[in-house]
């Protein structure tokens, strides 16, 4: 007999389940994440930074929506609205589309994407994301202290001699948030170039690399065009030296060369790295390869050539030569065949494939058809004898808000949904995701489409008292500007809810190609054990279905 | 650094330095020449002929890899884009009569006060001076930077 | 070159690149981008130039016959001696000559300073002739010493205003090239030179080289205006 007696059974305690080690994990203190160079924590800094952003240039938008539901002037006085238009624009641009996808969703996926551990220089990725924030806190300051009331077009001499408001101030704060976009388009270029895993030759990169790609060119070479006519700006206000002052015969239209000479190109900064979300969404929810690869390729390169050498489609009006404008009329006419191009691609891409209608191909859908709309009236205001009646009119607004909301964000959000797992790990809802996409196309829809025709009939933009006959159009367009807010605050709760509570998702829950997929959700901090090698062409979906 | 790579030698940056402080003299002794219309571009002819030997020796691009000289190129071909479109405009402005022809560069009188607008837009002040008086409410109103 | 230090260079490869080559050939795309966007910013200030010097062509030769273009001239040469010493203390990083180095990057940094010192004074001349066009200094040009009317001698106010914003824009970035300069120094007192840390030498030298350019540029274009 055993003197031992047995011990009752234990039971065994519950597994614990050691989370692997991935970004997110390593190091919870505040300063690991301030003082990161992790490509992927900074993409997660610039998210939380533009969302901030995004939402300040909305509340903007807010007020002025609701002035603009009567043709009086019942909300605010006139120098309040033109601040308020002002710092809608100045944020939205610079401190929430201009950063948007690049900051955030190339950051993070662009190292991955190619096979590599990081970007070029990651300490140079930290820089610009505090000089982001620099530039933001010296705008934040304007606007609590009185805001500037120039316009984000700065034209002089208005913003050099007359206005009284903060301009310098501004002037200098985006004068530093755009060298964030330098040393971010400076790091892509050298990474993409310099850091590919063995196999990716350039034709097997995906599509969103090569648009970031060019979207970094012109970051590069046109924002410091923008930071000259800046300092300019600022030199004046601050010293009182006369460059633009049109007594001393200062030229304002010299001015707006230098200006529009960045901010033409900057569009393209705000849309191509949209497209090339569209590309990956398209061919990963119509599981395709994305037809006409090479082109949709090329046509990013040439969308940024050609974007440098239109800028004076917005100064027709202004006092230029007639010459010049028929020179550069001609120039944006062409740059309409690259996008059409990509267009054209896409929709070609999606004949055949099997579509999943899941949120992200939602924001794609939206996307293609949005801003080919907002294309097209380009085109209408490329033309000088037509961009005499529309210049300065609803029409202009209405044709850049459908590129830049009814293209850029969409695409954003639907790259943000597309790419949330891989960030975080976990799954959005989806039918709140699908139901919010659509309340944001009919929200949007409504606020922009009655604004084409406000403009076409004259009425005028930055105005906030209008006549009569325009109002029933304007409340359509309020209207539906409180539904497109709605729908964006949708996903900014369900996403930060599914942070804790959405299903866990594995390292590839849309089946999808692509190397970002072959690493655990959410990657290990140096992306990939071992460097892959890369031995096929991008969205081989072909492949996956013969040997699934 | 490896051995075989080929490098620029000390007597190259000697010879290269020597080269530029001649062309140093010569731009100053061309810009006393009275070349009228060809001045400018004479002199900016030579600063780039500077600006080639510091690029291709100083800074190493004899030797660099081909993405290096592209690199190096790019800004000079985009501030060209930026020069010309500019001058493109002002130097064919007047070639053209009618609404959007505007006046020839050379033409203005006195921009900005009173005479230029009327001028530019072809009518009346409100009054005469009224334009200038309230010109300069603005100019010295102005509290904020 | 044998060195008593006992301190270890940094280590050279970083973590995110595979080997040296790789990372040498991104330092060096890198700085040369970021010398693109230079040129675009000063491009920016000489389009400018060019267009006012077009449109107000007299007041701005009358202007330019203010300037000291011995002073201009001499500066350039300082510069153009800067760019040979400097490309003479990369070479000596290259091949791992720590006192050449320490010697030819003091020589480089003497000669930044005697051109900010020249410049200088040279701005200090135009505080004594009221031809400095910031508010608050009283600016006066004598018109009839050059043959202009009063509203074509206000016209030389654009002139000076961007003479002193194209040379102090330049001044400022002879500062930050001196700063980089005086952390090379110290790098190269503290840790040991080896053939295989001069990067960061090589890729300052690259923009120390680049504001020399733009002086090459800068100097035809305020000071040698229609001299003759």
């Amino acid at each position: 007999m055993s003197i031992v007696e047995e011990l009752p059974a234990v039971p065994s305690p519950a597994p614990v389940e050691v989370p692997e080690p991935n970004y997110l994990n390593a190091g919870y203190t505040l300063r690991s994440w301030l003082l990161t160079t992790d490509h992927k924590r900074i993409g997660i800094l610039y998210l939380i930074s533009i969302t901030f952003f995004f939402f300040v240039g909305g509340a903007a938008a807010t007020l002025f929506r609701l002035e603009l539901m009567t043709p009086g002037a019942d909300l605010v006085e006139s120098e309040t609205y033109n601040k308020l238009f002002t710092m809608h624009g100045v944020l939205m641009i610079f401190f929430f589309l201009i950063p948007s996808i690049p900051a955030v969703l190339g950051n993070f996926l662009i190292p991955m994407m190619i096979g590599a551990r990081d970007l070029a220089f990651p300490k140079l990725n930290l820089i610009s994301w505090y000089l982001l924030v620099i530039g933001g806190l010296f705008t934040t300051w304007v606007m609590l202290v009185g805001g500037v009331d120039t316009g984000w077009t700065f034209y002089t001499p208005y913003s050099s001699t007359y206005s009284n408001t903060y301009v310098m101030v501004t002037a200098i704060g985006i004068f530093i948030t755009g060298f964030s976009s330098i040393l971010t388009g400076l790091n892509f270029i050298v990474t993409i170039h310099t850091m590919r895993a063995p196999g990716m030759t350039w034709f097997r990169l995906p599509l969103f690399v090569w648009s970031s790609y060019a979207t970094s060119l012109i970051n590069v070479l046109g924002t410091p065009v923008l930071a000259a006519a800046l300092l300019l700006i600022a030199l004046e206000r601050g010293l009182g030296i006369g460059i633009f002052d049109p007594a001393l015969g200062g030229d304002p239209i010299l001015f707006q060369h230098l200006f529009w000479f960045y901010s033409h190109p900057a569009v393209y900064i705000m849309v191509l790295p949209a497209m090339g979300v569209e590309s990956e969404l398209v061919a990963h929810f119509t599981r395709n390869r994305v037809f006409g690869y090479k082109f949709v390729a090329m046509a990013s390169l040439a969308i940024a050539l050609l974007g440098f050498l239109v800028w004076g489609h917005h100064m027709f009006v202004s006092g230029q030569s007639y010459f010049a404008g028929v020179v550069f009329s001609a120039l944006s006419y062409m740059i309409a065949i690259p996008s059409a191009i990509k267009v054209f691609n896409w929709t070609t891409t999606m004949y055949g494939g099997t579509i999943r209608w899941d949120t992200p191909l939602l924001y794609a859908m939206g996307f293609i058809g949005l801003f080919t709309l907002g294309g097209l009236t380009g085109l209408f205001l490329a033309a000088p004898s037509l961009d005499i009646h529309m210049h300065d009119t609803y029409f202009v607004v209405a044709h850049f808000h459908y590129i830049m909301v009814g293209g850029t964000v969409m695409a954003y959000l639907g790259g943000i949904h597309f790419w949330w797992p891989k960030m975080f790990g976990r799954m959005y809802p989806e039918s709140w995701a699908r139901f919010s996409a659509i309340l944001i196309f009919v929200g949007f829809n409504l606020t922009f489409f009655p604004q084409f025709i406000l403009g076409y009939t004259g009425m005028p933009r930055r105005y906030h008292i209008y006549a009569e006959e325009f109002q029933v159009l304007n409340v359509m367009s309020s209207a539906g500007a409180s539904i497109l807010g709605v729908g964006y605050l949708f996903p900014m709760c369900y996403l930060f809810w599914s942070l804790k509570y959405g299903k866990p998702a594995g390292p590839n829950p849309w089946n999808a190609t692509g190397l970002e997929w072959q690493t655990p959700s959410p990657p290990p901090t140096e992306n990939f054990p071992i460097t892959p090698i890369v031995d096929e062409a991008p969205y081989a979906y072909h492949h996956k279905e013969l040997t699934h | 650094m490896s051995e075989h790579q080929p490098h620029v030698t000390v007597k190259q940056y000697y010879g290269v330095f020597v080269a530029l402080m001649v062309l140093l003299v010569v731009t100053i002794l061309l810009a006393m020449v009275h070349l009228g219309a060809l001045n400018t571009p004479v002199a900016m002819t030579v600063a780039t002929i500077k600006t080639v030997l510091v690029m291709t020796y100083f800074m190493h691009l004899r030797y660099a890899a081909r993405l290096v000289w592209l690199f190096a190129g790019a800004g000079a071909v985009w501030m060209a884009m930026l020069v010309g479109g500019t001058l493109n405009d002002y130097e064919s402005r007047g070639w053209f009569t009618g609404r959007l022809g505007s006046v020839p560069v050379g033409e203005f009188q006195g921009v900005g006060t009173s005479e230029a607008i009327q001028l530019r837009s072809g009518s009346m002040p409100a009054a005469p001076g009224a334009l200038d008086a309230a010109e300069s409410v603005h100019r010295e109103g102005r509290t904020k930077d | 070159m044998s060195d008593t230090t006992t301190a270890h260079a940094p280590s050279t490869l970083v973590h995110q690149f595979d080997d040296i080559e790789q990372q040498r050939l991104a330092d060096t795309m890198g700085m040369w981008l970021f010398l693109a966007t230079e040129v675009l910013l000063f491009g920016g200030l000489f389009t400018t130039f060019f267009v006012y010097r077009s449109m107000h062509h007299e007041a701005f030769i009358a202007a330019c016959q203010t300037l000291d273009m011995v002073g201009g001239g001499i500066n350039t040469g300082v510069l153009l001696c800067s760019s040979l010493t400097m490309a003479l203390a990369v070479h000596a990083a290259q091949s791992a000559d720590r006192r050449k180095l320490i010697a030819l990057l003091l020589a480089t940094m003497v000669l930044g300073l005697a051109f900010l010192v020249i410049k200088f004074s040279e701005y200090a001349h135009k505080y004594h002739e009221h031809h400095i066009p910031i508010r608050g200094m009283a600016f006066h040009f004598d018109g009839e010493e050059h043959g202009l009317d009063a509203a074509h001698a206000e016209e030389t106010k654009l002139f000076y205003g961007l003479y002193f914003a194209m040379t102090g824009v330049h001044a400022a970035h002879m500062f930050i090239g001196l700063t980089i300069l005086s952390i090379l120094l110290v790098r190269a007192l503290r840790y040991p030179t080896t053939t295989e840390n001069y990067m960061p030498v090589e890729i300052s030298g690259l923009y120390w080289h680049l504001i020399d350019l733009v002086w090459i540029y800068l100097y035809p274009t305020l000071y040698l205006i229609d001299l003759h």
